[in-house]
């Protein structure tokens, strides 16, 4: 065989291979899955609605029930449990992680692990700075990732009051409001990807694993093994890294047959009657260079936390 | 004139040559002599080594040579009247008697075997058994059989080098004080120039082997070099040069210039930068010897590739080119490749 056409060969190989090895990896990611614990939403919308322990609308029960009939009618069209949640001064010492761990157990001790549907915890607490939570279960986690949720925030904080300011009913009704359409706006927009995946952490006790939120086909899966995608990508990695391994070690072995160097001539040399006539090192001209010195400063830093599992996703923010 | 033949003095029986013990040694009556002690004995005698003038010795070269011709690769192969070569060292085809050589082949100087079969034939083994990747006929005992105690025809060359080196060297210290950083630098015109001697450089006048393996087995100790005799060829193999001395000279040229460069490269002390400006090396003077020196040869032909392994006769310096096995390495590598994968894989929790 000709060398052009030995390379030919070689690109046919790899234009057949990569795209047969990618099909195999998903066969493969998709052979290993273990139980699929969603549950989806019972369709019961009635459970859905405001919790005001706050008693903002202690005064105004016609606002609330308006508020309650606006997130019910929202559970319905998006087929998932909504709450939204109103806390009163007894919570605002939690902590940031204590919020999400206080959301992620109501919202579970509501509707159950593994339901579709959110809790949106609307910090008016008198916690300073108040800290807005939603939590997410089942579908929710892939629909309203938290780039999703940043963006939710960044449109209620237009109905929101900062920490430090009194909050009234209207503000409340304002944000649900506007909340119910976000939510509408990004279900409607929401496209599925096969390798989309959402890792939920599981929390300290035995029966509240790691879990993976993803799709496979049209179904929706929480599996406490790895996401499809997620295995798709180790087991690609992984290739690689043998690939990598397999190349330099043929490049590391080929290189150790190769012929070693020729003997330096320099041995031949007969010193004693080799005779340097000239042998000077002139100074031709000196001179000296100044800079001054730049000085570089740090940067900052971040800060993170963990929660109650119960395959349940957090997205937080600050007022 | 009579044939010359190398007889044990004891008991007639051939003589031939045991680089270990350096003697002529009979294997009948393991009776051993010295070169120097047969020319003694043998100084009357027909069959002995006697003091010669050189027109003399060059008759009996021409007498006592036989010449074998390689009709596949055309390699030519000497060896004394009492041998007979059936194969040839380097393609391992048959080969067929051509002839006489002319005296002109006949060296000046040669170095002996020091370094016998078995010690010749362990090092391979040594060697291989360090490659795992040889294809498995390369380490058979049929390929060790094809090791040939080869008496390589060499020019060697005395030379002298005048050498002209101009530079500018800079010599740069840097160092801080308070919020400055200071560079200092220092420019030297750096001259050098003179004669440089490089003695004894080797270039094989065989154009079949490969040059830089030669060079790779080198040096020889040329302090055991002795007047050729046709005993030294007893029990080995000679090539007959095909490369004159004009053929060799650009090789000893490159190599002279390069070892006059060390010795220039070297009297330059320590510059941070040196910026060469002009040098040369020119050879005014070579003095020439044509010589045999004695090497460990054996040749391996694999996927059409001849593959060629040396060993010093001298000093035991080896050097060679090991076939690799692409099949065999290509299904390690695959292996190694699958094992990291599938490791790689299940710590990464892919089956999980």
């Amino acid at each position: 065989m000709s060398k052009g056409n030995k390379v030919l060969l070689t690109i046919l190989i790899y234009i057949v291979s990569i795209p047969a090895l990618i099909f195999g990896n998903y066969k493969f990611a998709n052979a290993f899955s273990s139980e699929n614990l969603y549950k989806g939403f019972d369709g019961d919308s009635s459970k859905s609605g405001v919790i005001d322990e706050n008693g903002l609308f202690n005064n105004d029960k016609e606002s609330l029930d308006d508020l309650n009939k606006l997130v019910r009618e929202c559970s319905e069209e998006l087929k998932m449990n909504i709450i939204i949640y109103l806390p009163d001064s007894s919570r605002s010492s939690y902590s940031d992680d204590r919020v999400r761990d206080f959301t992620g157990r109501t919202y579970v001790d509501m509707f159950g692990r593994y339901t579709d549907g959110l809790l949106y915890y609307i910090d008016i607490s008198g916690k300073r700075p108040a800290c807005d939570d939603i939590a997410k279960s089942g579908k929710a986690n892939l629909i309203y990732d938290d780039d999703v949720c940043q963006s939710i925030f960044k449109v209620l904080d237009k109905h929101l009051p900062s920490s430090s300011q009194t909050v009234y009913p209207d503000h409340i009704k304002n944000a649900v409001n506007s909340f119910c359409n976000q939510l509408k706006k990004y279900d409607s927009d929401f496209s599925p990807t096969k390798i989309k995946y959402f890792h939920a952490k599981g929390g300290s006790e035995k029966d509240d694993p790691d879990v993976y939120v993803y799709m496979k086909g049209d179904e929706y899966r929480i599996t406490e093994s790895k996401a499809i995608g997620l295995k798709f990508i180790i087991l690609t990695v992984s290739e690689l890294i043998g690939f990598l391994t397999a190349l330099i070690t043929y490049l590391l072995v080929k290189r150790h047959y190769k012929f070693k160097s020729a003997a330096n001539p320099s041995v031949y040399v007969a010193r004693e009657r080799s005779n340097l006539t000239d042998r000077s090192d002139v100074l031709v001209r000196s001179y000296v260079t100044k800079h001054k010195i730049e000085k570089s400063s740090g940067g900052g830093g971040g800060f993170s936390g963990g929660s109650f599992g119960g395959g349940i996703g957090h997205s937080s923010h600050h007022r | 004139m009579d044939a010359i033949e190398y007889k044990c003095p004891n008991c007639n029986a051939d003589l031939k040559f045991d680089p270990e013990t350096q003697k002529l040694s009979c294997e009948f009556c393991l009776s051993s002599f010295t070169i120097e002690e047969i020319k003694k004995i043998c100084a009357a005698a027909e069959n002995g080594i006697p003091n010669k003038p050189p027109e003399q010795e060059i008759q009996d070269f021409e007498e006592h040579t036989n010449l074998f011709h390689c009709a596949s690769c055309g390699a030519d192969i000497m060896c004394d009247d009492q041998q007979t070569a059936l194969f040839c060292y380097y393609c391992h085809n048959p080969v067929i008697l051509a002839g006489k050589l002319t005296g002109e082949y006949r060296p000046s100087k040669v170095i002996a075997f020091k370094l016998n079969r078995d010690r010749a034939v362990d090092m391979f083994k040594k060697w291989v058994g360090k490659r795992r990747f040889i294809p498995a006929d390369f380490k058979s005992e049929q390929q060790v059989e094809k090791i040939t105690g080869l008496y390589v025809p060499f020019w060697v060359a005395d030379c002298s080098v005048d050498a002209k080196f101009q530079a500018i060297g800079k010599k740069i210290r840097r160092w801080n004080s308070g919020n400055y950083a200071y560079t200092e630098t220092k420019e030297f015109r750096v001259s050098r120039s003179g004669t440089i001697q490089v003695d004894g450089i080797p270039a094989d006048g065989e154009s079949k082997i490969d040059d830089l393996l030669m060079e790779s087995i080198e040096p020889y100790d040329y302090r055991e070099l002795k007047d050729f005799s046709m005993s030294y060829l007893s029990g080995f193999f000679a090539d007959k040069y095909d490369v004159d001395k004009a053929g060799v000279f650009p090789r000893i040229r490159s190599r002279a210039s390069q070892a006059g460069k060390k010795v220039i490269h070297d009297s330059v002390g320590s510059y941070t930068t040196l910026n060469v400006t002009s040098e040369q090396y020119n050879i005014y003077q070579t003095d020439w010897q044509y010589m045999m020196l004695p090497v460990w040869f054996m040749t391996y032909k694999y996927n059409d590739k001849i593959y060629e392994f040396a060993i010093n006769g001298q000093t035991g310096k080896l050097a060679g080119t090991p076939p690799l096995d692409k099949s065999k390495l290509l299904r390690f590598c695959i292996g190694l490749g699958v094992a990291v994968t599938a490791a790689a894989a299940l710590i990464g929790g892919v089956i999980l």
